[in-house]
C-alpha cells in the first residue's frame, strides 16, 4: 500500500457530496418523481454549461465528451422536456455519451492534478524539519525558450495540472485546489497560492502557500519540499520539450 | 558681539540649530536680535506678535548653543533675563559620510538565514525579489505590524535568503547568488540589522 503524505480528502467536499446525494433522495421521497427529475436536472444542467466554459478556455477536446452528456442527460430529466416525445431523443444521446463520459472519469482524463502534484512534490522529501516561510524559493536557472515555456504551460493547463497566467516577462503557473475558481475568474491574485515561475530568462521559483503546506500530514522540511517542487515542474518541461508528455500523465496516475 | 565664527559640525548640533532656523518667525527675530544691544523675552514677543513663551524657548534654544548670551537684570526686584548676541557667525558643516555603516566589511561574512517561524509576511515582487516585508512586534491586541517597502537590492537579497531550514549563507555569497553588486551591501546592511533585532533573519 502506498503512503500519502497529503491528507485525507477534506471535509468541504464530502459535504457537498453528501448534500447533494440527500437531495436526490429527499427529492423523490418527499416531493415525488417530478420534484426528483427537477433535481436531476438542475445537478447535471450547470456541470454542462461548467464543462462547455472549460472547454472554451482549455479547448481540451475531452470535454466535448462530457459537456454533452451533462447537458442531455440534464435535458432529458427536466419536467417541462420530460413531458415531451424528444426526451427520448435527448436520453438516447446521454446514453451514447455515457460511454466516452465514463471513460474520461476512469481514466483521469478532467481530474484536477492538484493533490497528486502535491503528492509527486513531497515524494523524494523525508525530513521533517518545518521551516515554513512565505517567502518564494529561488529553484535557479534552465535553459529555456520563451515559446517553449508558454506551450508548456498551455499544456499544464488543458490537464489540470496548473493554471497559467501569463505575464510580458514570465509565466505563473498557479496549482491550485479549486480548479474551476481560476478558469471562472473567481481568483485572480496568485501571491497567496501555491504557484511556480518561470522567467522568459529562465529562471525558476517556486511558492508553496500555507494552505498546501498545511495539507501534508507532516511539517515537511520546507526548502526541500520547495526544491522538490521545483525540480518536479522542470523535469516535466526538460519531458514536455521532448513531447514526451505521456509520460508526465502516466506519472500522476500512477500516484 | 563678537566676530569670531561659531561652527556647528556635529548632527545633534546641526539638528538643534536647523530646529530654530526653520522657525516661521526666525528671520524677524534675529533681525531683532542684530539690531537691538539686547533685548528680552517679553520685548521681543510683544515687537513680533509673538506668545511669551514661545520668545522664551527661541532665546534659551540660541542661548544653549553659545550664539547668545543672557544677562540677569532686577526691575522691581523681579529678575529676568536680557539675551544678546555673542556670536554673528554661523557655519554648518554636516559630512553625511560618517553616517557611513560601520564594519561592512566584517558583516560581509556574516552567514546567515530566516529563522524558523519568524512570523515576517514577505510579499513577492517580480523579476526574483521581494517588494516588502512586514514584520510583527508584540503579541494579541498590542501587536503591531510594520510594513517595509524594500529597494531593488535589498529585495532581490531577501528573495535569495536561505530558508530556515537551509544551510546559512555568508552575506557576500547571498550577493553573488542574487546578481548584486558591492555597491548594494550598506543597504542591505541596513534591513538585514533590522531583520536581526526583529529575530526575523540569524
Amino acid at each position: 500500500m502506498k503512503t500519502r503524505k497529503i491528507k485525507t480528502m477534506s471535509l468541504g467536499l464530502i459535504a457537498i457530496t453528501v448534500i447533494l446525494v440527500i437531495l436526490l433522495l429527499s427529492g423523490r421521497t418527499l416531493g415525488g418523481e417530478e420534484i426528483f427529475h427537477w433535481v436531476l436536472s438542475l445537478a447535471n444542467l450547470p456541470f454542462a454549461f461548467i464543462h462547455f466554459f472549460v472547454w472554451l478556455r482549455t479547448r481540451n477536446p475531452v470535454y466535448l465528451m462530457t459537456f454533452p452528456y451533462y447537458l442531455f442527460i440534464g435535458l432529458t430529466f427536466l419536467p417541462p422536456v420530460h413531458k415531451l416525445k424528444v426526451h427520448l431523443v435527448f436520453a438516447i444521446l446521454a446514453a451514447l455519451f455515457m460511454v466516452p463520459f465514463f471513460v474520461t472519469l476512469i481514466k483521469k482524463k478532467i481530474n484536477w492534478r492538484y493533490r497528486e502534484v502535491l503528492e509527486l512534490a513531497a515524494k523524494p522529501v523525508e525530513g521533517k524539519a518545518d521551516g515554513f516561510t512565505n517567502r518564494p524559493y529561488p529553484a535557479g536557472n534552465i535553459d529555456a525558450a520563451e515559446e517553449d515555456i508558454r506551450q508548456y504551460s498551455h499544456f499544464l493547463f488543458r490537464e489540470m495540472i496548473a493554471y497559467p497566467l501569463v505575464e510580458k516577462e514570465r509565466i505563473i503557473l498557479v496549482i491550485p485546489k479549486n480548479m474551476w475558481s481560476w478558469i471562472f475568474f473567481v481568483k485572480k491574485d496568485y501571491s497567496k497560492a501555491t504557484h511556480v515561475i518561470f522567467e522568459n530568462s529562465g529562471n525558476v521559483s517556486v511558492k508553496i502557500a500555507e494552505d498546501e503546506y498545511k495539507a501534508y500530514k507532516d511539517e515537511l522540511t520546507f526548502d526541500h519540499l520547495c526544491s522538490s517542487m521545483a525540480d518536479l515542474f522542470i523535469k516535466w518541461f526538460e519531458l514536455f520539450k521532448k513531447k514526451e508528455d505521456e509520460k508526465i500523465i502516466k506519472e500522476l496516475n500512477d500516484i | 558681539m563678537g566676530n569670531e565664527s561659531l561652527e556647528f559640525s556635529g548632527f545633534e548640533d546641526v539638528r538643534k540649530i536647523s530646529t530654530l532656523l526653520s522657525r516661521e518667525y526666525t528671520y524677524n527675530f534675529l533681525k531683532l536680535l542684530m539690531n537691538y544691544r539686547d533685548i528680552s523675552a517679553s520685548e521681543a514677543a510683544s515687537r513680533l506678535e509673538l506668545h511669551i513663551k514661545t520668545a522664551q524657548d527661541f532665546l534659551e534654544g540660541l542661548t544653549e548653543l553659545g550664539i547668545l548670551e543672557k544677562k540677569s537684570v532686577k526691575e522691581d526686584k523681579r529678575p529676568y533675563f536680557r539675551y544678546s548676541v555673542l556670536k554673528n557667525d554661523l557655519r554648518i558643516n554636516l559630512d553625511i559620510s560618517a553616517f557611513s555603516f560601520p564594519g561592512l566589511d566584517e558583516f560581509k561574512k556574516k552567514r546567515i538565514r530566516e529563522i524558523k517561524e519568524s512570523g515576517a509576511v514577505f510579499k513577492e515582487g517580480k523579476e526574483m525579489a521581494i517588494r516588502a516585508v512586514t514584520i510583527f512586534k508584540g503579541k494579541g491586541r498590542s501587536r503591531v505590524s510594520n510594513r517595509i517597502n524594500l529597494t531593488h537590492c535589498q529585495g532581490k537579497f531577501l528573495f535569495h535568503l536561505p530558508f530556515p531550514t537551509g544551510e546559512p549563507m555568508a552575506v557576500e555569497k547571498i550577493i553573488v547568488k542574487s546578481g548584486l553588486n558591492k555597491e548594494c551591501l550598506p543597504e542591505i546592511y541596513d534591513i538585514v540589522q533590522l531583520m536581526i533585532r526583529n529575530k526575523v533573519i540569524e
